[in-house]
């Protein structure tokens, strides 16, 4: 099986078979736009992702290799977020760090498979939390002034009444 | 020889790369949650609940820029409320460029609301995802009492209105006049407007309750049969001929018709029992609702004129005739077996003893128990400002049992007949419905069912009305 090396942003080589490499659609779209040559050992850097979130993404990539092409979005409707798979939900269960990571790799990569299941772990952190809540449990600071919180809660007001 | 990777160089909405750093370093506190590019933040939104989504979308600045995205807010109801100028105001510049199905609350008729109503349709119109434009108006006429557009250059204010909606009107798929009496003059204009290949649902009818200054509402026949994916159409009384039953042959997807009686007019010709039946020919799945309002003089030929046997008649709604026709009701059990399902009958009370309006036949059966009794998808019934005996309702309940959803009715309405049929009438109807039901409570009124002057009947009206179109 053809090989393709990823060089991670801190430097590490990586081989990986090209159908796996490929489910990174940036990877793919680049390799078909540039040509591969096959005789050519290629070394692909991807100076946005460092070794440790390499390996991992590719431990999703190879696990979820022969995964059939991901559904079409349906934007109407609310989506699922109970549907993780068990080896998923293992998987993810890393620093909120690694996760934060995980999904810039995924998006940078565009990993469509990857950024689902990251984005529903996070989605899953969020439901049924107060603003609050939701701050404390990512550390974000709140950076409204005091009138646009005040703005902020009055528009809510207003869109509620559907 | 190194390729140039382009790719690469592009890091899109991920442009903070955390170089040389390894994950294990980092602890909640290194990862920017509040700076997830764009798109990550709206996928993560997309998996939560509108109420998720609200309370995520206060937690900083960033955040919140995701929450007006404009695939949230495809269908938004604009409200316009004289209290609260701020806030329609707020809903107009927000949602009005975005949002594909609008539907505009007109809660009050003041000159400055409709100024605000003017607004809105002025930047509905310059929104290109518009595909439908629903009014739900709290009043009929927006030229009414002290609020007078008249006064304020209200014929301006409808000419400008009447511009607004024609320019709208071809890239729509749905349009509702909302029964104001006003904008339904020019239904003509707007049917020349609309785009034949795209409306789907039209809403022409109006609600009108002075007869004396009624225009007819009317506009040529032959306009209708070009709008071949016509569902739901409402019109007006003065409109229906077996001419225009014909022209919507055409239509082959039409599943409601709405048709609101307030007066037949005189020179009206009635629609015959044979255009009806190529009507059903032509549209097997077409349901017909009658809504008749303030039809205090009609009301009593209503059986003779404009009911016909071959009618697909699923929905009778009269309103505020001051009178209930008994003949009428009988005939709906005889004709409608097949189709009826829903039948309001609402007047205000009469508490005073001497001018109980009875709704009891010279000779039993009542006609609500044998509606009941006859018709296979009956179920719903409201019935305000007539006397109805307990039995009636008892019987009601356990014919149909809990395939009858809606049972209305007021609680001074309910009367014993000499002999008290059970000790608690209203137990035994809850217990043949299979759920909670209680009669409507007099502090649960509306206050024009209590007393006509009390209010304003439109408000109680409306929303019964404005539901036939969903």
């Amino acid at each position: 099986m053809p090989k393709i090396k990823l060089q991670s942003s801190d430097g590490e080589t990586f081989d990986v078979d090209v159908e796996i490499a490929k489910c990174s659609v940036t990877i793919k779209t680049m390799l078909e736009d540039l040509g591969m040559d096959d005789e050519e050992e290629e070394v692909v850097p991807l100076p946005n992702v460092n070794s440790a979130i390499l390996r991992k993404v590719l431990q999703w990539a190879t696990f979820h290799k022969d995964d059939p092409p991901p559904p079409e979005d349906d934007e109407n409707k609310e989506k699922r977020t109970d549907d993780i798979s068990s080896w998923d939900a293992d998987f993810l269960k890393v620093d909120q760090g690694t996760l934060f990571e995980l999904i810039l790799a995924a998006n940078y990569l565009d990993i469509k498979g990857l950024l689902d299941v990251t984005c529903k772990t996070v989605a899953n952190m969020i439901k049924g939390k107060a603003p609050e809540e939701i701050r404390k449990t990512f550390n974000i600071k709140n950076d409204f002034t005091a009138s646009e919180e005040d703005q902020v809660r009055k528009e809510n007001e207003w869109c509620e009444e559907k | 020889m190194r390729r140039n990777w382009p790719y690469m160089e592009n890091h899109g909405e991920c442009s903070k790369p955390k170089k040389s750093k390894c994950c294990s370093s980092w602890g909640p506190t290194g990862a920017r949650w509040a700076d997830l590019p764009t798109v990550v933040l709206q996928q993560i939104f997309q998996y939560l609940s509108p109420e998720d989504r609200k309370n995520a979308s206060c937690v900083c600045r960033h955040w919140r820029e995701i929450y007006f995205h404009p695939k949230w807010w495809k269908a938004v109801t604009f409200r316009i409320n004289h209290d609260n100028i701020t806030k329609s105001k707020f809903l107009a510049s927000t949602f009005a460029s975005i949002v594909s199905k609008a539907t505009i609350s007109l809660e009050c008729l003041t000159p400055q609301c409709i100024d605000e109503f003017i607004d809105l349709l002025r930047l509905l119109h310059k929104n290109n995802l518009l595909r439908s434009l629903v009014i739900e108006p709290s009043h009929c006429r927006l030229d009414d009492s002290v609020d007078s557009l008249i006064c304020a250059g209200g014929e301006r204010r409808i000419i400008e209105i009447r511009n607004l909606i024609l320019d709208v009107l071809p890239k729509l798929r749905e349009f509702s006049l909302g029964g104001l009496e006003d904008l339904a003059y020019f239904s003509d204009s707007f049917l020349r407007n609309a785009s034949p290949s795209k409306i789907t649902l039209l809403g022409l009818a109006s609600i009108r309750d002075n007869l004396a200054i009624n225009q007819m509402n009317y506009f040529t026949p032959d306009l209708m049969s070009s709008f071949k994916k016509l569902q739901i159409l409402s019109v007006d009384y003065d409109q229906l001929s077996n001419t225009f039953l014909h022209n919507l042959k055409e239509l082959n997807d039409l599943q409601r018709l709405i048709v609101h009686v307030h007066a037949i007019p005189t020179n009206h010709s009635e629609t015959s029992n044979e255009a009806w039946k190529n009507f059903k020919v032509a549209h097997p799945k077409c349901l017909l609702r009658l809504t008749v309002v303030h039809a205090y003089m009609d009301i009593r030929k209503l059986h003779l004129q404009v009911l016909k046997e071959n009618m697909p008649l699923s929905h009778i709604k009269v309103f505020f005739c001051e009178y209930v026709n008994l003949e009428l009701l009988h005939i709906l059990s005889r004709f409608y077996k097949n189709t009826l399902r829903s039948v309001m009958w609402i007047d205000s009370l009469s508490n005073v003893p001497g001018s109980w309006k009875f709704l009891r036949p010279s000779h039993n059966p009542d006609p609500l128990v044998l509606i009941t009794w006859l018709c296979t998808q009956f179920e719903e019934l409201v019935l305000y400002g007539y006397k109805y005996p307990e039995e009636n309702l008892v019987a009601i309940g356990r014919l149909k049992g809990s395939r009858m959803k809606k049972l209305e009715i007021p609680k001074n309405d309910i009367v014993t007949e000499s002999i008290r049929y059970r000790a608690n009438p209203i137990k035994e109807v809850e217990k043949n419905l299979k759920g909670a039901w209680k009669p409507i409570y007099s502090g649960d009124l509306h206050p024009v069912i209590i007393d006509p002057t009390l209010g304003d009947s439109d408000e109680f009206l409306l929303p019964y009305i404005l539901a036939d179109l969903h």
